[in-house]
């Protein structure tokens, strides 16, 4: 009965580590971890710029009418533009490629209001968008008091101001009035009276700002006060 | 064994269950009770504010909130909180908060009922800071000269909401003043008597006034007026500041005028009219020759004289009726165009009012020794408006119904009869002081002591007190 178990005894170590062995082969071929995939080559958005005279605007797309622009795509991730295709629309196809040029005084028909990018599996991003094309308001050369003028009067004279400028887009244009260093808002009007000015040197500059944002600053004028009046006390 | 075990475990479950009543605990709809609630606010420190759900209010006001749950039992509810936008606002069931964050807000009252329901009421509150205008730097400046109704004349200022959230509108006013506005030194308040030329309601910061025949009320050339804005957003708070300007319209070439100010040591003559007389005003040129002669009521203090040629002239102000007041002169100088501004005219009173003792016929006596009377007359004369007295009997002030006075005036309130009538207690076998102190408006002081003799018999003294 001895021998007997003490022959048994190494079958079953001899099983054991076969078990053994079979796992360990078994953990083995778990840790064989497949390669990580390729990452797949698609857009996520895409963001539109306006480009004008080296300035960039992403927010309005405002353009001027008298300058070419261009809309440019810039597609995030970055780097995936050459396996793109990029169609420039307005009801239909008007150009292709990641930029759009848009010639100086281009109708309105002609600016496109829609982006749509494929990759070449036919996935796609559409984008609607509208530029705006805004003439921006400009000072005439009607204004008062000239550059260097002599303005006779009190400190309670009431001398005049007046300026004019304009815009194709805006009837109402509004006006800020620097008179040395005050800043008056003066609104849409064309014509002040303002006293208070000691004798000496003054300066008067207008600023204009239409509907959409876009200004013209009048050029500094530099005029001269001579209080005459009191002098014939 | 096991089995009468389980069997004993089991009848004893079932004894249990039999004690227990659980059929209250279960739902019967008969006991449910509907529990209410309600929110409301009110702005405190209002007395007649309403108790409202929706509102808009200041970020200074400071709101009352108050929660209702019907039936107020605690058994009823579980929880109740208030909840601003969403965000803790409150644990409390009433409550006094300020709300300053502009814009419009959800207060919500929340009640976690017994069962685990959420009640909600929500109450509406928009909040808005006031408009805001600058009250300096505008269009035009302050005593500007020569604006020309017919050319237009443009005003500018400066307004706008803080918020950016309301529509704000201007009410622009234009007067021509009797009086500028001035400052009380007394009272601090504001002078404003004048007359409305333009009282309109405009959306924009800026207005140019044109002149139209068609208008009831028109600037007139070389006149003094003043303007005024206020901001009132579309929810009805007003600015709290004013924009408050001035400016004189414009004259021929060859014409010009004065402009005077005139005060007065008594400014209580602000607030009198016909009694107290009229304001002279003798304008001279530079020969002394009169040029303009005028009366003025006394409730101007601002005049303006026009058109005068340009030249020197001399302005004299008096009140003739008035004639402790001396007169006042000023130079001025009119240059062509505009209207000159005179140094303000002060007429000045430094006469006291007058103090005589009248005797029972009526005749005055300019004496210091008076025997005691039931009634002593007084005479008091004052030449530049009212004046007040103080009564001190031996130092003591006379007040109240330890004596009785009457005051006969004048037509023109120049003088005053007073009948002070002593009471008997007031006789004593010893001297006595009567002591007056006479004010006028302006200041001045008359003080008087008059002596009163005895009016009893020196009592006797008792028995060896003299020895």
């Amino acid at each position: 009965m001895d021998f007997g178990l003490q022959h048994r005894v190494p079958v079953f170590k001899r099983v054991r580590l076969l078990s053994a062995m079979a796992a360990a082969f078994l953990f083995c071929a778990c840790l064989d971890i497949p390669d990580t995939p390729e990452p797949k080559n698609t857009a996520s958005y895409v963001v539109i710029y306006a480009v004008q005279k080296g300035s960039t605007d992403s927010i309005s797309l405002k353009i001027h009418p008298e300058t070419p622009a261009t809309l440019k795509a810039e597609v995030h991730p970055k780097g995936l533009e050459s396996e793109l295709d990029f169609g420039w629309y307005r009801d239909s196809l008007l150009g292709t490629g990641e930029s759009f040029k848009i010639p100086a005084y281009t109708d309105n028909a002609d600016i496109p209001n829609k982006l749509i990018v494929k990759d070449g599996e036919e996935n796609f991003i559409s984008v609607d968008f509208e530029v705006t094309v805004n003439s921006p308001p400009a000072f005439t050369e009607d204004f008062s008091p000239a550059q260097g003028d002599t303005l006779y009067g009190t400190t309670r004279t009431s001398f005049a101001f007046s300026w004019k400028a304009e815009d194709s887009e805006d009837a109402t244009l509004d006006y800020i009035l620097e008179l040395d260093t005050a800043h008056y808002h003066v609104g849409s009007l064309e014509k002040v009276q303002q006293s208070g000015l000691h004798p000496g040197i003054h300066i008067f500059q207008v600023i204009v700002k239409d509907s959409e944002g876009d200004t013209d600053t009048l050029p500094l004028v530099k005029f001269y006060v001579i209080d005459t009046l009191e002098a014939k006390k | 064994m096991k089995r009468i075990f389980l069997a004993a475990f089991l009848i004893s479950l079932f004894l249990l269950s039999g004690c227990s009543d659980s059929d209250q605990y279960l739902y019967d709809n008969d006991d449910a009770i509907a529990l209410q609630i309600h929110a409301e606010m009110v702005v405190s420190y209002e007395i007649d504010s309403a108790h409202v759900r929706a509102d808009t209010v200041s970020s200074r006001d400071t709101m009352i909130f108050i929660g209702e749950i019907n039936p107020d039992r605690q058994a009823h509810y579980r929880e109740y909180y208030w909840t601003l936008d969403g965000k803790d606002f409150s644990s409390d069931m009433n409550f006094m908060k300020s709300v300053t964050k502009a814009g419009h807000h959800e207060i919500c009252f929340v009640v976690i009922d017994f069962y685990g329901d959420t009640l909600r009421d929500t109450l509406q509150l928009l909040v808005t800071n006031p408009p805001i205008v600058e009250p300096q730097g505008f269009i035009p400046a302050i005593g500007s000269q020569g604006l020309s109704p017919k050319e237009g004349i443009t005003f500018a200022w400066h307004g706008f909401d803080p918020d950016s959230i309301s529509k704000v509108y201007y009410r622009f006013e234009i007067r021509e003043p009797k009086g500028l506005a001035y400052t009380y030194d007394i009272h601090q308040n504001f002078y404003t008597a004048s007359y409305s030329i333009l009282d309109t309601l405009i959306e924009t910061p800026y207005f140019t006034y044109w002149d139209n025949p068609n208008f009831y009320h028109r600037l007139e050339n070389l006149k003094f007026y003043t303007w005024e804005v206020r901001a009132v957003n579309e929810f009805g708070l007003e600015s709290d500041t004013v924009v408050q300007g001035n400016f004189f319209t414009k004259g021929n070439r060859n014409e010009g005028g004065i402009q005077a100010f005139i005060r007065f040591s008594n400014e209580s003559l602000y607030d009198s009219y016909s009694r107290n007389g009229k304001i002279h005003l003798d304008i001279l040129d530079s020969l002394s020759n009169p040029v303009v002669e005028r009366e003025m009521g006394l409730d101007t203090n601002q005049v303006v004289v026009s058109p005068l040629k340009p030249g020197k002239y001399r302005i004299i102000a008096s009140l003739p009726k008035l004639t402790d007041f001396s007169p006042d002169t000023a130079e001025v100088v009119i240059l062509p165009g505009e209207i000159a501004i005179a140094d303000t005219l002060r007429l000045l009173d430094t006469i006291p009012p007058s103090n005589k003792y009248l005797t029972p016929e009526g005749l005055f006596q300019d004496i210091d020794t008076l025997d005691f009377k039931d009634t002593l007359r007084f005479y008091f004369d004052e030449y530049g408006g009212n004046f007040y007295h103080n009564f001190f009997w031996n130092g003591q002030e006379l007040r109240g119904a330890t004596y009785y006075q009457e005051r006969f005036s004048n037509d023109d309130r120049t003088a005053d009869t007073i009948f002070l009538m002593l009471p008997k207690s007031y006789k004593s076998w010893t001297y006595q002081l009567l002591s007056i102190n006479a004010y006028d408006y302006s200041g001045n002081l008359n003080s008087k002591t008059y002596v009163i003799r005895p009016s009893l018999e020196r009592p006797e003294l008792k028995g060896g007190e003299d020895e």
